[in-house]
C-alpha cells in the first residue's frame, strides 16, 4: 500500500514538474517557427499583391486541421514545390475544400520562403 | 537510326498523352521499332519520300491512340480528370516487441496493419476508409481481427456547416484523432485508451462538422450506441462497443468543441495549442444486430483534453468522467462512475548538427506519462468495489524518427493497481510507420 500511496503521488507531482518544464521552454530564446501572415508582410516576405486574407486564413487552417492529425512540421521545412504536393495529398486526407486548401498552400509556400 | 530516333520520340509522345502508361508506351514504342525497322539493305533501298509517308502515317496513328486513351480517361472520370487521380491511398501499422517481468509472456506482435483508401467524388464530396487487420492472424482461436475501422463519406458544404455519414471514429480524447504510431508517443497507446475511453471506438452514424470561428472547431453526431451488457468491473465500458452491426434501439449522441489560441495570433517560440471538450450520451440497450439485450439505463462521458508545444517541448493530457445509470441492474461489478486522466510531457532532442544528409528531417523525442484510472471510481450502493480497475501507470521512453512518418519506439511501463498489486513491469519496443 505504501508503494502505491508513493506511486499516485508521483504522478501528481509529475503535474508540477511538467508545468515548470513549460515555464523553463517558455523562457527559451526562439523566433516564431510558424510565422503569421502580418509578421511575413511586416518582414518583407510577401510579394506585391500578396492575399494577406487568404493567407491568414491558411495559417488558421495550418494551426487546425493539419494540428489536428499529427505534429506539425515548420513552413521552412520544405519548400514551396515540396507544400504543393503535400497539400495536395493530405488536404483530401483531412476533407478540406477546394479553398481552404489554396489558402493552405498559399500560406505555406510564402511561409516555406518567408521563415528562412 | 533515324528510326530509332523517331521510335524514341513516339515514346516521348505516348508518355506525355498517357501517363503513369509508360510501360504501355514502350510496348508500342517497341511494336513500332520491331514493325517498322527495315532490315538495313531494305532501308537503304527505300525512298526518302516513303520513309516520310510511313513516318507521318504512323504519328497519325500514336495522335489517334492518344485522343482516344483520352476520351476513356474523361468518360471514366465525371469532371474530366484522371480516374485514377481520384484516389487517394495511405496506411499505417506498427509492430511491437513485448517483454513483461517475471512469467508475464514475451511476444512479437503485428499489431496493426491499416489501409486507407479514400476517394474524391468531386470537389465537395470525399470518402474515407480505414480497413485494419491486428495481431498478424486471424481465425476463431486466435486474437486477432479485421475490422473496418472507419467508412464514411464528407459532403463538403462550407468551412461552417459539413456532413458526416458512414462509420467514423468516437471524437473523444486525443487518440482518436492521433492514431497513427507517429503520433504518439510509446509502443503502445496508453491504457487509458483501454480502460477508460475505448480506442479504436467507432460509431455508425451521422452528424456535422465545421469551424465556428478559425480557431474553433466542432463536431456532432448521433450513431448507434453501446451494449450496456458488455460492461464490467476492470475493463469498464469497453466490451459495450459493437463492431458489426449495431442497433440504433438506444442511439448515442456525442460531440466535441476544439478551441486553438494560437490559430488567430503570433505564436512566440513555435507555440502550438488546442484545447478541447467532448461529450457522450447513449442508452445501453443496444446489441448487435438488432438484438438488443434489455438493458436499461445509460451512459454519459464528459472528457477534457489539451496539447501544447512550446519550442522543443510537448505537452499533452486528457480527463474524463463517465457515469452510468443501472449499473447495479447490468451486473458484472459494473461502476455507476468511472474516472481517468493522464498527462504526458516529451522533449525533443535531437541536435540541430545532425540533421543532415539521410538525418535531414530526423528527430527524437524523450517522453514521460503517467497514468490515472479506476474502473470502479464510484459503486453502486450495496455493490462491492473491485480495487484492481483502480490503476496508476508510468511509462517513459524514446520516440525515433528516421523519416517524419517511420518511427523507432521504446519504453519502459510500471503498472500497479489498487490492491497495492506489483503488476509486472513491461519493456516494450516497437516500429511504426504511416504513408
Amino acid at each position: 500500500m505504501k508503494r502505491w500511496n508513493g506511486t499516485r503521488i508521483a504522478g501528481r507531482l509529475l503535474v508540477a514538474v511538467l508545468c515548470l518544464a513549460a515555464g523553463i521552454a517558455g523562457c527559451a530564446a526562439g523566433k516564431a517557427a510558424i510565422p503569421t501572415a502580418d509578421e511575413l508582410h511586416a518582414g518583407g516576405a510577401l510579394p506585391i499583391g500578396a492575399d494577406l486574407d487568404a493567407l491568414r486564413r491558411g495559417r488558421a487552417i495550418f494551426v487546425t486541421e493539419c494540428a489536428a492529425c499529427h505534429r506539425l512540421f515548420p513552413p521552412n521545412a520544405y519548400s514551396p514545390e515540396q507544400w504543393r504536393g503535400i497539400v495536395k495529398r493530405m488536404s483530401r486526407r483531412a476533407s478540406l475544400g477546394g479553398d481552404q486548401a489554396a489558402d493552405l498552400e498559399q500560406y505555406l509556400s510564402a511561409a516555406s520562403l518567408g521563415g528562412k | 537510326m533515324r528510326t530509332v530516333l523517331n521510335c524514341r520520340k513516339y515514346l516521348l509522345v505516348f508518355s506525355r498523352h498517357f501517363p503513369g502508361r509508360e510501360l504501355l508506351a514502350t510496348a508500342v514504342a517497341l511494336a513500332l521499332l520491331v514493325s517498322g525497322t527495315p532490315s538495313r539493305s531494305f532501308a537503304q533501298e527505300q525512298a526518302p519520300d516513303s520513309r516520310d509517308r510511313k513516318i507521318q502515317d504512323l504519328e497519325k496513328s500514336v495522335k489517334d491512340l492518344s485522343e482516344r486513351v483520352d476520351e476513356i480517361g474523361k468518360s471514366r472520370s465525371p469532371d474530366g480528370g484522371s480516374w485514377m487521380d481520384k484516389f487517394t491511398l495511405g496506411g499505417y501499422g506498427e509492430i511491437h516487441a513485448n517483454f513483461g517481468e517475471g512469467k508475464a509472456p514475451d511476444q512479437i506482435d503485428i499489431h496493426r496493419l491499416v489501409a486507407y483508401v479514400g476517394y474524391e467524388f468531386n470537389d465537395w464530396i470525399r470518402f474515407h476508409s480505414e480497413t485494419e487487420v491486428e495481431h498478424g492472424f486471424v481465425s476463431s482461436e486466435s486474437g486477432g481481427e479485421i475490422s473496418i475501422e472507419q467508412a464514411y463519406l464528407d459532403f463538403l458544404l462550407s468551412d461552417r456547416l459539413n456532413v458526416r455519414f458512414g462509420r467514423f471514429l468516437t471524437p473523444i480524447g486525443i487518440i482518436s484523432r492521433k492514431h497513427e504510431p507517429p503520433a504518439f508517443n510509446g509502443v503502445e497507446r496508453p491504457s487509458f485508451y483501454r480502460f477508460i475511453i475505448p480506442s479504436t471506438w467507432f460509431s455508425d452514424g451521422i452528424g456535422i462538422f465545421g469551424s465556428l470561428a478559425p480557431a474553433l472547431k466542432y463536431e456532432v453526431y448521433v450513431a448507434g450506441g453501446l451494449d450496456g451488457s458488455k460492461f464490467n468491473a476492470v475493463d469498464g465500458i469497453r466490451g459495450g462497443r459493437i463492431e458489426e452491426r449495431p442497433s440504433l434501439n438506444d442511439p448515442a449522441f456525442m460531440g466535441r468543441l476544439d478551441y486553438f489560441p494560437f490559430a488567430g495570433r503570433p505564436a512566440a517560440y513555435g507555440q502550438v495549442a488546442r484545447v478541447g471538450a467532448s461529450a457522450y450520451y447513449s442508452g445501453l440497450n443496444n446489441g448487435n444486430e438488432g438484438n438488443n439485450p434489455g438493458t436499461a439505463g445509460n451512459l454519459r462521458i464528459f472528457s477534457g483534453d489539451f496539447e501544447y508545444s512550446i519550442s522543443k517541448f510537448d505537452f499533452r493530457g486528457v480527463i474524463a468522467h463517465e457515469r452510468i445509470h443501472g449499473a447495479k441492474e447490468i451486473g458484472n461489478g459494473t461502476a455507476s462512475g468511472i474516472f481517468g486522466w493522464y498527462l504526458e510531457g516529451g522533449v525533443h532532442v535531437f541536435p540541430d548538427a545532425w540533421k543532415q544528409g539521410k538525418l535531414a528531417k530526423s528527430e527524437a523525442v524523450v517522453f514521460v506519462r503517467y497514468e490515472d484510472f479506476d474502473t470502479q471510481f464510484r459503486m453502486p450502493d450495496g455493490v462491492v468495489k473491485d480495487p484492481a480497475g483502480d490503476r496508476t501507470q508510468w511509462t517513459g521512453g524514446v520516440n525515433f524518427y528516421l523519416t517524419p512518418n517511420l518511427v523507432a519506439k521504446a519504453d519502459y511501463q510500471v503498472p500497479r493497481d489498487g490492491a497495492g498489486k506489483h503488476l509486472p513491469n513491461l519493456i516494450n519496443f516497437g516500429v511504426g510507420w504511416q504513408f
